[in-house]
């Protein structure tokens, strides 16, 4: 930090010169000279300071500007894709607890059957395990929305880490890219389960077989 | 020609409760030799070992697709012949066209019932 002294001490070296320079006896010429001397010095060492304090400021621009073009090239990530993970995970809490009820339903279907007529029952049962079976499907279809949600969090993730590294702060933490995962990019066919009121209904595909 | 109920019969899909409840329906419908595989490319493998008589697969897999693996079958001078059904949530017309580009004999969207997969799979093997 020598910069930091350089002032002080040419001020002192200007103020001892002053008293060696200026005898008792001076007169107002000599002393006025030694006046601009000790400004000049003065005006050297200032700049000087000027000198650093100007690299110091202008090394942080640099790093500023660096950083922040460094942020700026950064794919963009829109935030909307948060609030489609959040609509996700709304529908399968729905969905779950649909196929919940609809399990219990036939469960009880099955409870509440006539057992005397063993045909019958037996018909009752078949029927209700059956679509118990089909009730089940929700777990394919929910696990499914559960990973796009999850490959969003990857993704804000990623981008967090990534924005850590070029600001500097240290994190320890690797990075967690799930580029194997990433089927969209690979087959643009892949969307995943339509939404209520989107998608193609099995009667519409059917007349494109028949 | 009736259908022959003892046919191997290959359910491919990532989920093994979705094996599960397509196997069970199989078997209600009087199918008892399925087999299973856990996406397109093990499906690949075994059918190029064994001689499956319908192949029902989900499209949304890794590392390979029902969608590669459907090309694949129908690429293949040996297992082109196979009746393959697409059983998926991949709902968009484009999905079902591309399906049908490439060759696939059928195409059920999930969530879907007993009475769906029966009378899809009679469309492409005959009545049973």
């Amino acid at each position: 930090m020598a910069q930091n002294n350089a002032l002080p001490r040419a001020i002192e070296h200007a103020l001892s010169h002053l008293g060696d320079t200026i005898a008792p006896e001076a007169n107002l010429a000599e002393v006025l000279g030694a006046f601009e001397t000790i400004i000049t010095t003065l005006q050297d060492s200032m700049n000087e300071c000027d000198t650093h304090i100007n690299a110091g400021l202008q090394s942080v621009k640099e790093i500023i500007q660096s950083s922040s073009d460094e942020l700026a090239d950064l794919p963009l990530w829109n935030i909307a894709h948060l609030k489609e993970a959040k609509e996700e995970v709304s529908i399968v809490v729905n969905a779950t607890e649909c196929a919940a009820n609809q399990i219990m339903a036939h469960a009880e279907t099955i409870l509440n059957a006539d057992s005397s007529v063993p045909e019958a029952y037996n018909n009752c049962v078949t029927d209700a395990v059956m679509q118990i079976f089909e009730a089940c499907t929700f777990q394919d279809i929910t696990g499914q929305r559960l990973s796009r949600v999850t490959e969003e969090f990857n993704a804000v993730e990623s981008q967090v880490v990534r924005s850590m590294k070029i600001i500097g702060i240290d994190n320890s933490a690797t990075d967690s890219v799930s580029t194997d995962k990433d089927r969209s990019k690979r087959d643009p066919l892949l969307n995943g389960p339509a939404n209520e009121g989107e998608g193609v209904a099995q009667e519409d595909i059917d007349a494109l077989f028949d | 020609m009736a259908v022959d109920m003892s046919m191997q019969i290959l359910v491919v899909d990532d989920y093994k409760t979705m094996i599960r409840i397509i196997s069970n329906l199989l078997k209600q419908l009087g199918f008892n030799n399925v087999d299973s595989a856990a996406d397109g490319a093990e499906a690949l493998e075994k059918m190029r070992h064994g001689g499956y008589g319908l192949v029902i697969s989900d499209w949304n897999m890794e590392p390979m697709t029902g969608f590669e693996l459907l090309t694949e079958v129908r690429a293949d001078a040996k297992l082109k012949p196979t009746p393959f059904i697409m059983v998926t949530a991949e709902s968009k017309t484009e999905n079902v066209v591309a399906a049908k580009k490439a060759g696939v004999n059928n195409y059920i969207v999930k969530p879907f019932n007993a009475a769906t997969l029966k009378s899809k799979m009679v469309s492409v093997i005959g009545d049973f």
